[in-house]
Protein backbone atom coordinates (compact mmCIF):
# COMPACT_ATOMS: atom_id res chain seq x y z
CA UNK A 1 0.00 0.00 0.00
CA UNK A 2 1.19 3.26 -0.92
CA UNK A 3 1.97 6.46 1.51
CA UNK A 4 -0.58 8.21 0.40
CA UNK A 5 -3.30 5.71 1.17
CA UNK A 6 -2.12 4.47 4.75
CA UNK A 7 -2.48 8.46 5.80
CA UNK A 8 -6.17 8.31 5.66
CA UNK A 9 -6.34 5.21 7.75
CA UNK A 10 -4.21 6.03 10.38
CA UNK A 11 -5.55 9.77 10.35
CA UNK A 12 -9.13 7.83 11.43
CA UNK A 13 -7.43 5.95 14.51
CA UNK A 14 -5.67 9.12 16.07
CA UNK A 15 -6.64 12.85 16.82
CA UNK A 16 -3.53 14.13 16.32
CA UNK A 17 -2.89 15.84 12.55
CA UNK A 18 -1.18 14.23 10.43
CA UNK A 19 0.84 15.59 7.18
CA UNK A 20 1.80 13.69 4.26
CA UNK A 21 5.34 14.87 3.37
CA UNK A 22 6.60 14.36 -0.40
CA UNK A 23 10.14 14.56 -2.00
CA UNK A 24 12.04 13.74 -4.44
CA UNK A 25 12.39 10.00 -2.35
CA UNK A 26 9.01 9.35 -1.70
CA UNK A 27 6.44 10.13 1.05
CA UNK A 28 6.63 10.36 4.98
CA UNK A 29 4.15 10.91 7.12
CA UNK A 30 4.94 13.40 10.18
CA UNK A 31 3.38 12.64 13.30
CA UNK A 32 2.57 14.89 16.26
CA UNK A 33 5.53 13.98 19.17
CA UNK A 34 1.92 12.90 21.36
CA UNK A 35 0.30 10.92 19.36
CA UNK A 36 3.55 8.86 17.69
CA UNK A 37 2.74 6.04 20.06
CA UNK A 38 -1.18 6.19 19.20
CA UNK A 39 -0.21 6.19 15.63
CA UNK A 40 2.49 3.44 15.83
CA UNK A 41 -0.08 1.22 17.95
CA UNK A 42 -2.39 1.22 14.77
CA UNK A 43 -0.06 0.99 11.99
CA UNK A 44 1.01 -2.50 14.11
CA UNK A 45 -2.14 -3.49 15.17
CA UNK A 46 -4.93 -2.61 12.37
CA UNK A 47 -4.89 -5.58 10.05
CA UNK A 48 -4.93 -3.80 6.85
CA UNK A 49 -1.51 -1.91 7.23
CA UNK A 50 -0.09 -4.88 9.78
CA UNK A 51 3.69 -3.57 10.45
CA UNK A 52 5.24 -6.28 12.09
CA UNK A 53 8.88 -4.68 11.94
CA UNK A 54 10.24 -1.85 12.92
CA UNK A 55 13.09 -1.97 10.16
CA UNK A 56 15.06 1.55 11.17
CA UNK A 57 14.70 4.10 14.00
CA UNK A 58 17.19 6.90 14.32
CA UNK A 59 17.04 11.01 14.45
CA UNK A 60 18.75 14.10 12.51
CA UNK A 61 20.01 17.46 14.21
CA UNK A 62 17.98 20.11 12.27
CA UNK A 63 17.65 23.40 13.38
CA UNK A 64 16.55 23.67 17.31
CA UNK A 65 15.49 20.04 17.16
CA UNK A 66 15.30 16.51 16.54
CA UNK A 67 14.25 14.85 13.47
CA UNK A 68 13.05 11.16 14.58
CA UNK A 69 12.65 8.50 11.51
CA UNK A 70 10.49 5.71 12.15
CA UNK A 71 10.99 2.77 9.40
CA UNK A 72 8.15 0.13 9.67
CA UNK A 73 7.78 -2.87 7.21
CA UNK A 74 5.13 -5.58 7.32
CA UNK A 75 6.44 -8.91 6.19
CA UNK A 76 2.43 -9.60 5.42
CA UNK A 77 1.90 -6.69 2.77
CA UNK A 78 5.24 -6.33 1.95
CA UNK A 79 4.71 -2.25 2.03
CA UNK A 80 6.80 0.33 3.60
CA UNK A 81 6.25 3.33 5.81
CA UNK A 82 8.33 6.19 7.28
CA UNK A 83 7.34 8.12 10.02
CA UNK A 84 8.92 10.87 11.40
CA UNK A 85 8.27 13.29 14.18
CA UNK A 86 9.98 16.39 15.75
CA UNK A 87 11.06 17.07 19.32
CA UNK A 88 13.02 19.79 20.97
CA UNK A 89 16.82 19.17 21.78
CA UNK A 90 17.05 17.23 24.56
CA UNK A 91 13.41 16.37 24.57
CA UNK A 92 11.52 13.23 25.12
CA UNK A 93 8.89 10.62 23.27
CA UNK A 94 7.05 8.05 23.74
CA UNK A 95 8.42 4.74 23.47
CA UNK A 96 7.66 2.22 21.20
CA UNK A 97 9.71 -0.73 22.89
CA UNK A 98 6.67 -2.21 23.89
CA UNK A 99 5.66 -2.99 20.32
CA UNK A 100 8.38 -3.95 18.96
CA UNK A 101 11.26 -5.47 20.71
CA UNK A 102 13.98 -4.04 18.26
CA UNK A 103 13.05 -0.68 19.27
CA UNK A 104 14.72 -1.22 22.73
CA UNK A 105 17.98 -1.27 20.94
CA UNK A 106 17.56 1.39 18.06
CA UNK A 107 16.23 3.81 21.15
CA UNK A 108 18.81 3.58 23.10
CA UNK A 109 21.23 4.16 19.89
CA UNK A 110 19.01 7.24 19.05
CA UNK A 111 18.89 8.36 22.96
CA UNK A 112 23.20 7.58 23.02
CA UNK A 113 24.00 9.75 20.22
CA UNK A 114 21.74 12.57 19.45
CA UNK A 115 20.20 12.78 23.37
CA UNK A 116 16.97 12.44 22.67
CA UNK A 117 15.07 10.51 26.13
CA UNK A 118 12.41 7.51 25.63
CA UNK A 119 9.56 7.74 27.73
CA UNK A 120 8.79 4.67 29.18
CA UNK A 121 12.09 2.71 27.87
CA UNK A 122 12.54 -0.84 30.28
CA UNK A 123 16.48 -0.08 30.08
CA UNK A 124 17.65 3.56 28.51
CA UNK A 125 20.96 3.88 28.99
CA UNK A 126 24.03 4.61 26.70
CA UNK A 127 25.19 1.67 24.10
CA UNK A 128 27.90 2.73 21.68
CA UNK A 129 29.72 4.96 23.96
CA UNK A 130 30.46 4.88 27.45
CA UNK A 131 28.36 5.47 30.53
CA UNK A 132 30.95 8.33 31.48
CA UNK A 133 30.93 10.12 28.26
CA UNK A 134 29.69 13.77 27.87
CA UNK A 135 27.77 14.85 24.98
CA UNK A 136 25.77 13.40 22.09
CA UNK A 137 28.40 13.24 19.08
CA UNK A 138 25.46 13.05 16.29
CA UNK A 139 24.44 16.50 16.94
CA UNK A 140 25.54 18.87 14.68
CA UNK A 141 27.41 21.28 17.08
CA UNK A 142 29.30 18.84 19.22
CA UNK A 143 32.58 19.31 19.98
CA UNK A 144 35.41 17.12 19.52
CA UNK A 145 36.65 15.95 22.57
CA UNK A 146 40.45 17.02 23.36
CA UNK A 147 40.88 14.50 25.91
CA UNK A 148 38.46 11.67 27.62
CA UNK A 149 40.39 9.87 30.91
CA UNK A 150 43.22 11.08 30.24
CA UNK A 151 43.36 9.50 26.82
CA UNK A 152 44.77 12.92 24.33
CA UNK A 153 42.75 13.35 21.61
CA UNK A 154 44.27 16.85 20.55
CA UNK A 155 45.88 17.42 17.27
CA UNK A 156 49.26 16.15 16.76
CA UNK A 157 52.30 18.40 15.71
CA UNK A 158 52.17 16.18 12.35
CA UNK A 159 48.50 16.59 11.75
CA UNK A 160 48.75 20.44 12.37
CA UNK A 161 51.91 20.90 9.57
CA UNK A 162 49.67 18.70 7.18
CA UNK A 163 46.73 21.21 7.72
CA UNK A 164 45.84 23.30 4.87
CA UNK A 165 46.47 27.02 5.39
CA UNK B 1 19.92 -33.47 48.61
CA UNK B 2 19.31 -32.15 44.99
CA UNK B 3 16.46 -29.43 46.92
CA UNK B 4 18.64 -28.75 49.66
CA UNK B 5 21.46 -27.73 47.90
CA UNK B 6 22.67 -23.70 47.95
CA UNK B 7 23.66 -22.22 44.55
CA UNK B 8 24.42 -18.89 44.28
CA UNK B 9 24.05 -16.53 41.29
CA UNK B 10 27.60 -15.67 40.24
CA UNK B 11 28.45 -12.89 37.68
CA UNK B 12 31.39 -13.55 34.91
CA UNK B 13 32.58 -11.51 32.52
CA UNK B 14 32.84 -12.94 28.82
CA UNK B 15 35.19 -10.15 26.56
CA UNK B 16 35.67 -7.90 24.97
CA UNK B 17 38.98 -9.98 24.27
CA UNK B 18 37.77 -13.35 23.62
CA UNK B 19 38.25 -15.67 20.78
CA UNK B 20 34.74 -16.88 20.53
CA UNK B 21 33.21 -13.44 20.90
CA UNK B 22 34.05 -12.86 17.00
CA UNK B 23 35.59 -9.37 17.97
CA UNK B 24 35.50 -7.06 20.50
CA UNK B 25 32.30 -7.68 22.41
CA UNK B 26 31.45 -7.95 25.87
CA UNK B 27 28.96 -9.78 27.64
CA UNK B 28 27.63 -9.76 31.40
CA UNK B 29 26.90 -13.22 32.35
CA UNK B 30 24.83 -13.83 35.84
CA UNK B 31 25.03 -17.97 35.82
CA UNK B 32 23.97 -20.30 38.08
CA UNK B 33 26.43 -22.67 37.49
CA UNK B 34 27.02 -23.12 34.20
CA UNK B 35 23.17 -22.23 33.37
CA UNK B 36 22.79 -18.42 31.84
CA UNK B 37 20.52 -16.95 33.93
CA UNK B 38 21.27 -13.37 32.60
CA UNK B 39 23.64 -11.80 29.38
CA UNK B 40 23.61 -8.54 29.10
CA UNK B 41 25.58 -7.28 25.70
CA UNK B 42 27.99 -4.50 26.58
CA UNK B 43 28.53 -3.21 22.68
CA UNK B 44 30.57 -0.89 21.26
CA UNK B 45 34.01 -1.24 21.66
CA UNK B 46 34.53 -0.97 17.94
CA UNK B 47 32.44 2.20 17.30
CA UNK B 48 34.33 4.58 15.17
CA UNK B 49 31.37 7.23 14.45
CA UNK B 50 31.18 6.49 10.67
CA UNK B 51 27.61 7.74 10.41
CA UNK B 52 29.52 11.45 11.83
CA UNK B 53 32.29 10.34 9.17
CA UNK B 54 29.58 10.58 6.63
CA UNK B 55 28.53 14.08 7.49
CA UNK B 56 32.38 15.18 6.72
CA UNK B 57 33.21 13.56 3.56
CA UNK B 58 31.84 13.47 0.02
CA UNK B 59 29.14 11.30 -1.26
CA UNK B 60 31.89 9.14 -3.54
CA UNK B 61 34.72 10.02 -0.42
CA UNK B 62 32.25 7.55 1.68
CA UNK B 63 32.16 4.19 0.09
CA UNK B 64 36.11 3.12 1.90
CA UNK B 65 34.40 3.74 4.86
CA UNK B 66 31.31 1.00 3.95
CA UNK B 67 34.50 -1.28 3.96
CA UNK B 68 35.26 -1.07 7.33
CA UNK B 69 31.21 -1.05 8.45
CA UNK B 70 31.51 -4.81 8.01
CA UNK B 71 35.09 -5.99 6.78
CA UNK B 72 33.88 -9.75 6.36
CA UNK B 73 31.50 -8.58 3.25
CA UNK B 74 33.16 -5.56 2.25
CA UNK B 75 32.07 -5.87 -1.57
CA UNK B 76 28.32 -6.48 -0.41
CA UNK B 77 28.81 -2.53 2.07
CA UNK B 78 30.04 -1.10 -0.51
CA UNK B 79 27.59 -2.29 -3.46
CA UNK B 80 24.57 -1.75 -0.65
CA UNK B 81 25.88 2.31 -0.54
CA UNK B 82 26.60 3.12 -4.18
CA UNK B 83 22.88 1.80 -4.69
CA UNK B 84 21.49 4.07 -2.66
CA UNK B 85 22.88 6.88 -3.80
CA UNK B 86 22.85 6.14 -7.36
CA UNK B 87 18.92 5.38 -6.56
CA UNK B 88 19.11 9.36 -5.04
CA UNK B 89 20.94 10.73 -8.25
CA UNK B 90 18.94 8.44 -10.18
CA UNK B 91 22.45 7.36 -11.67
CA UNK B 92 22.23 4.58 -14.88
CA UNK B 93 25.15 1.61 -14.19
CA UNK B 94 26.23 0.05 -17.30
CA UNK B 95 25.36 -3.19 -17.87
CA UNK B 96 28.60 -4.78 -17.73
CA UNK B 97 29.36 -3.36 -14.55
CA UNK B 98 26.09 -5.02 -12.95
CA UNK B 99 27.27 -8.14 -13.68
CA UNK B 100 30.96 -7.64 -12.26
CA UNK B 101 29.22 -6.31 -9.02
CA UNK B 102 27.04 -9.17 -8.86
CA UNK B 103 29.67 -11.73 -9.35
CA UNK B 104 32.49 -10.07 -6.57
CA UNK B 105 29.00 -9.30 -4.32
CA UNK B 106 28.53 -13.70 -4.47
CA UNK B 107 32.15 -14.44 -4.61
CA UNK B 108 32.26 -12.38 -1.46
CA UNK B 109 28.96 -13.69 0.17
CA UNK B 110 30.69 -17.07 -0.24
CA UNK B 111 33.59 -15.82 1.07
CA UNK B 112 31.82 -14.44 4.18
CA UNK B 113 29.40 -17.24 4.50
CA UNK B 114 32.83 -19.80 4.93
CA UNK B 115 33.96 -17.63 7.48
CA UNK B 116 30.74 -17.65 10.06
CA UNK B 117 30.05 -21.70 8.97
CA UNK B 118 34.11 -21.98 9.69
CA UNK B 119 33.73 -19.70 12.84
CA UNK B 120 30.90 -21.55 14.35
CA UNK B 121 32.76 -25.02 14.02
CA UNK B 122 35.82 -23.62 15.67
CA UNK B 123 33.85 -22.32 18.50
CA UNK B 124 32.20 -25.66 19.41
CA UNK B 125 35.60 -26.88 19.13
CA UNK B 126 35.93 -28.13 15.56
CA UNK B 127 39.17 -26.49 14.41
CA UNK B 128 39.77 -28.69 10.91
CA UNK B 129 36.72 -26.82 9.29
CA UNK B 130 37.90 -23.95 10.15
CA UNK B 131 41.67 -23.97 8.23
CA UNK B 132 39.70 -25.82 5.44
CA UNK B 133 37.30 -23.22 4.90
CA UNK B 134 39.84 -20.65 5.65
CA UNK B 135 42.09 -21.80 2.38
CA UNK B 136 38.84 -21.90 0.24
CA UNK B 137 38.68 -17.97 1.47
CA UNK B 138 42.14 -17.04 0.68
CA UNK B 139 41.28 -18.42 -3.33
CA UNK B 140 38.23 -16.08 -3.47
CA UNK B 141 40.77 -13.63 -1.77
CA UNK B 142 43.03 -14.15 -4.81
CA UNK B 143 39.96 -13.37 -6.80
CA UNK B 144 38.92 -10.29 -5.63
CA UNK B 145 42.33 -9.14 -5.44
CA UNK B 146 42.89 -9.63 -9.35
CA UNK B 147 39.84 -7.69 -9.70
CA UNK B 148 40.67 -4.51 -7.14
CA UNK B 149 44.10 -4.79 -5.32
CA UNK B 150 42.69 -5.43 -2.60
CA UNK B 151 42.32 -8.53 -0.20
CA UNK B 152 39.83 -6.85 2.55
CA UNK B 153 38.84 -3.81 2.27
CA UNK B 154 37.83 -3.05 -1.45
CA UNK B 155 37.08 0.02 -2.16
CA UNK B 156 35.79 -1.86 -5.94
CA UNK B 157 32.12 -0.41 -6.36
CA UNK B 158 31.97 3.03 -7.15
CA UNK B 159 28.39 5.57 -7.57
CA UNK B 160 27.84 4.18 -11.10
CA UNK B 161 29.65 1.09 -11.92
CA UNK B 162 33.09 -0.13 -10.68
CA UNK B 163 36.34 1.29 -9.88
CA UNK B 164 38.45 -0.59 -12.88
CA UNK B 165 37.86 -2.80 -15.37
CA UNK B 166 38.39 -6.88 -14.41
CA UNK B 167 41.57 -8.08 -15.88
CA UNK B 168 41.65 -10.75 -18.86
CA UNK B 169 41.07 -14.83 -17.57
CA UNK B 170 39.45 -13.16 -14.98
CA UNK B 171 36.02 -15.09 -15.50
CA UNK B 172 38.05 -18.05 -16.63
CA UNK B 173 39.88 -18.19 -13.36
CA UNK B 174 36.89 -17.95 -10.96
CA UNK B 175 35.16 -20.79 -13.19
CA UNK B 176 37.96 -23.18 -12.66
CA UNK B 177 37.56 -22.12 -8.90
CA UNK B 178 34.13 -23.06 -8.46
CA UNK B 179 34.85 -26.59 -10.22
CA UNK B 180 37.75 -26.92 -7.24
CA UNK B 181 35.12 -25.70 -4.58
CA UNK B 182 32.54 -27.41 -5.19
CA UNK B 183 33.81 -30.34 -4.16
CA UNK B 184 35.79 -28.14 -1.33
CA UNK B 185 31.83 -27.85 -0.22
CA UNK B 186 31.21 -31.98 -0.54
CA UNK B 187 33.99 -32.44 1.71
CA UNK B 188 32.82 -29.55 4.20
CA UNK B 189 29.08 -31.10 4.22
CA UNK B 190 30.75 -34.50 5.14
CA UNK B 191 33.32 -33.11 7.65
CA UNK B 192 30.32 -31.00 9.50
CA UNK B 193 26.80 -30.98 8.43
CA UNK B 194 26.51 -34.43 8.82
CA UNK B 195 28.46 -34.65 11.72
CA UNK B 196 26.64 -36.28 14.60
CA UNK B 197 28.40 -33.95 17.27
CA UNK B 198 28.04 -30.70 15.46
CA UNK B 199 24.01 -31.75 14.69
CA UNK B 200 23.94 -32.46 18.24
CA UNK B 201 25.32 -29.26 19.23
CA UNK B 202 23.27 -26.85 16.97
CA UNK B 203 20.11 -28.77 16.59
CA UNK B 204 17.05 -27.39 19.19
CA UNK B 205 19.29 -24.63 20.64
CA UNK B 206 18.23 -20.80 20.90
CA UNK B 207 14.95 -21.53 18.58
CA UNK B 208 13.64 -18.54 16.76
CA UNK B 209 10.07 -18.40 15.71
CA UNK B 210 9.00 -16.50 12.60
CA UNK B 211 7.23 -13.92 15.04
CA UNK B 212 10.30 -13.22 17.21
CA UNK B 213 12.60 -13.21 14.11
CA UNK B 214 10.36 -10.21 12.82
CA UNK B 215 10.01 -8.57 16.24
CA UNK B 216 13.51 -8.52 16.30
CA UNK B 217 14.34 -7.29 12.75
CA UNK B 218 16.00 -10.37 12.21
CA UNK B 219 17.14 -10.23 8.37
CA UNK B 220 19.11 -12.17 5.92
CA UNK B 221 19.93 -15.76 7.03
CA UNK B 222 18.82 -15.44 10.75
CA UNK B 223 15.37 -14.68 8.92
CA UNK B 224 14.93 -17.40 6.53
CA UNK B 225 16.16 -19.67 9.20
CA UNK B 226 13.37 -19.03 11.13
CA UNK B 227 11.05 -20.24 7.82
CA UNK B 228 10.57 -16.81 6.54
CA UNK B 229 11.27 -16.74 2.71
CA UNK B 230 12.18 -13.07 2.18
CA UNK B 231 15.20 -12.00 0.02
CA UNK B 232 15.69 -8.52 -1.37
CA UNK B 233 17.43 -10.12 -4.05
CA UNK B 234 13.67 -11.67 -5.22
CA UNK B 235 11.40 -9.46 -3.31
CA UNK B 236 12.19 -5.55 -4.08
CA UNK B 237 14.63 -7.00 -7.10
CA UNK B 238 17.98 -4.90 -8.17
CA UNK B 239 20.47 -4.77 -10.29
CA UNK B 240 20.49 -8.19 -12.42
CA UNK B 241 19.21 -10.79 -10.23
CA UNK B 242 16.04 -10.81 -11.57
CA UNK B 243 17.64 -12.49 -15.07
CA UNK B 244 19.44 -15.26 -12.95
CA UNK B 245 17.67 -18.73 -12.13
CA UNK B 246 18.15 -19.07 -8.17
CA UNK B 247 16.52 -20.42 -4.97
CA UNK B 248 16.11 -18.75 -1.79
CA UNK B 249 16.83 -22.02 0.64
CA UNK B 250 14.86 -21.22 4.54
CA UNK B 251 14.77 -23.05 7.46
CA UNK B 252 13.01 -26.46 7.42
CA UNK B 253 14.06 -27.89 10.91
CA UNK B 254 16.06 -30.78 9.06
CA UNK B 255 17.13 -31.81 12.18
CA UNK B 256 15.62 -29.99 15.23
CA UNK B 257 12.62 -26.91 15.19
CA UNK B 258 12.55 -24.71 12.53
CA UNK B 259 15.01 -21.68 13.67
CA UNK B 260 17.15 -23.44 15.35
CA UNK B 261 21.15 -23.14 15.19
CA UNK B 262 21.55 -25.66 12.70
CA UNK B 263 18.67 -24.38 10.63
CA UNK B 264 20.65 -20.68 10.71
CA UNK B 265 23.83 -22.37 9.94
CA UNK B 266 22.04 -25.14 7.24
CA UNK B 267 20.30 -21.87 5.95
CA UNK B 268 23.87 -20.36 5.06
CA UNK B 269 25.54 -23.48 3.43
CA UNK B 270 22.94 -23.77 0.86
CA UNK B 271 23.42 -20.09 0.01
CA UNK B 272 26.88 -20.83 -0.79
CA UNK B 273 25.45 -23.85 -3.12
CA UNK B 274 23.13 -20.69 -4.59
CA UNK B 275 25.77 -18.67 -5.22
CA UNK B 276 27.41 -20.61 -7.00
CA UNK B 277 24.87 -21.03 -8.89
CA UNK B 278 24.33 -17.39 -9.70
CA UNK B 279 28.20 -17.03 -10.71
CA UNK B 280 27.86 -19.77 -13.28
CA UNK B 281 24.81 -18.05 -14.93
CA UNK B 282 26.44 -14.56 -14.31
CA UNK B 283 30.08 -15.47 -15.75
CA UNK B 284 28.45 -16.71 -19.10
CA UNK B 285 26.25 -13.84 -19.51
CA UNK B 286 28.33 -10.97 -18.83
CA UNK B 287 28.68 -8.76 -21.97
CA UNK B 288 31.73 -6.67 -22.85
CA UNK B 289 31.38 -2.85 -22.62
CA UNK B 290 32.01 0.08 -20.52
CA UNK B 291 32.14 -0.34 -16.78
CA UNK B 292 31.35 2.84 -14.96
CA UNK B 293 28.64 5.03 -16.19
CA UNK B 294 28.73 9.08 -16.31
CA UNK B 295 28.19 10.17 -12.80
CA UNK B 296 28.86 13.92 -12.11
CA UNK B 297 32.30 14.03 -9.57
CA UNK B 298 30.22 16.82 -7.88
CA UNK B 299 26.95 15.05 -6.67
CA UNK B 300 24.27 16.53 -5.03
CA UNK B 301 20.95 14.66 -4.31
CA UNK B 302 17.83 16.70 -4.16
CA UNK B 303 16.43 17.53 -0.51
CA UNK B 304 15.12 14.51 1.07
CA UNK B 305 14.71 11.13 3.07
CA UNK B 306 15.39 8.04 1.17
CA UNK B 307 15.72 4.49 3.22
CA UNK B 308 17.53 2.15 0.75
CA UNK B 309 17.49 -1.60 1.38
CA UNK B 310 20.21 -4.43 0.29
CA UNK B 311 20.49 -7.84 0.72
CA UNK B 312 24.37 -8.68 2.36
CA UNK B 313 25.48 -11.80 3.42
CA UNK B 314 24.02 -10.94 7.08
CA UNK B 315 20.94 -9.65 5.46
CA UNK B 316 19.04 -6.72 4.52
CA UNK B 317 21.02 -3.25 5.06
CA UNK B 318 19.19 -0.32 5.41
CA UNK B 319 20.88 2.82 4.90
CA UNK B 320 18.86 5.96 5.66
CA UNK B 321 19.96 8.88 4.26
CA UNK B 322 19.14 12.53 4.70
CA UNK B 323 20.21 15.02 1.96
CA UNK B 324 19.91 18.68 1.40
CA UNK B 325 21.93 18.89 -1.62
CA UNK B 326 25.01 19.89 -0.50
CA UNK B 327 28.41 17.59 -1.30
CA UNK B 328 28.08 15.46 1.75
CA UNK B 329 25.39 13.43 3.63
CA UNK B 330 23.32 15.82 6.05
CA UNK B 331 22.61 12.33 7.93
CA UNK B 332 23.41 8.81 7.27
CA UNK B 333 22.24 5.87 9.13
CA UNK B 334 22.89 2.32 8.58
CA UNK B 335 21.07 -0.34 10.20
CA UNK B 336 22.90 -3.68 9.71
CA UNK B 337 21.80 -6.97 10.40
CA UNK B 338 24.59 -7.77 13.52
CA UNK B 339 22.77 -5.05 15.75
CA UNK B 340 19.02 -6.57 15.59
CA UNK B 341 21.06 -9.82 15.90
CA UNK B 342 22.35 -8.79 18.68
CA UNK B 343 19.70 -7.41 20.15
CA UNK B 344 17.77 -10.41 20.77
CA UNK B 345 20.83 -12.11 22.76
CA UNK B 346 19.33 -11.38 25.70
CA UNK B 347 16.27 -13.29 25.55
CA UNK B 348 17.88 -16.49 23.50
CA UNK B 349 20.35 -16.95 26.19
CA UNK B 350 18.18 -17.62 28.93
CA UNK B 351 18.58 -20.66 30.30
CA UNK B 352 21.58 -21.99 28.42
CA UNK B 353 24.79 -23.32 29.25
CA UNK B 354 27.78 -20.93 28.69
CA UNK B 355 29.51 -22.85 25.95
CA UNK B 356 25.87 -22.87 24.15
CA UNK B 357 26.15 -19.04 23.88
CA UNK B 358 29.12 -19.45 22.09
CA UNK B 359 27.07 -21.37 19.43
CA UNK B 360 24.48 -18.54 19.38
CA UNK B 361 26.62 -16.16 18.66
CA UNK B 362 28.32 -18.10 16.05
CA UNK B 363 25.09 -19.39 14.77
CA UNK B 364 23.60 -15.91 14.10
CA UNK B 365 27.15 -14.43 12.23
CA UNK B 366 27.28 -11.09 14.43
CA UNK B 367 30.47 -9.27 12.94
CA UNK B 368 31.68 -6.24 15.68
CA UNK B 369 32.29 -3.92 13.44
CA UNK B 370 29.15 -3.70 11.73
CA UNK B 371 27.48 -3.80 14.84
CA UNK B 372 28.78 -1.12 16.48
CA UNK B 373 30.03 1.36 13.42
Amino acid sequence: METQNILPLLQSKTQGALELIEDAYGATIKVPAEALLEVCRAAKESPELAFDCLMSQTGSHVGESIQLFYVLFSYQHKHELILTSEVPLGGSIDSVAGLWAIADWLERETFDLLGVSFKGHPDLRRIMLPEDWEGHPLLKDYPTPMEYNGIDNSPSEITQSFKVK
Amino acid sequence: MGKSLKTEIMTINMGPQHPSTHGVIRFIIKTDGEIIHECIPDVGYLHRSIEKIAEAVSWQGFVPYTDRVDYLAAMNANWAYCTAVEKMIGAEVPRRAEFIRVIVGELNRISSHLIAIGATAMDLGAFTPFIQLLREREYINDLLEMACGARLTYNYISIGGVNWDVPPNWTEKIGEFLDHFELAMEQMNRLISYNRIFINRMANLATVSAETAIDYCFVGPNLRASGVKYDLRKDIPYSVYPELDFEIPVGEGREGAVGDCYDRYYVRAMEIRESIKILRQALKMMPEGEFQGKVKNNIKPEAGVAYVRHETPRGDTGYLIQADQKTSPYRLKIRTGSFTAMAAIPELAQGVFIADLVAIIGSLDVVAPELDR
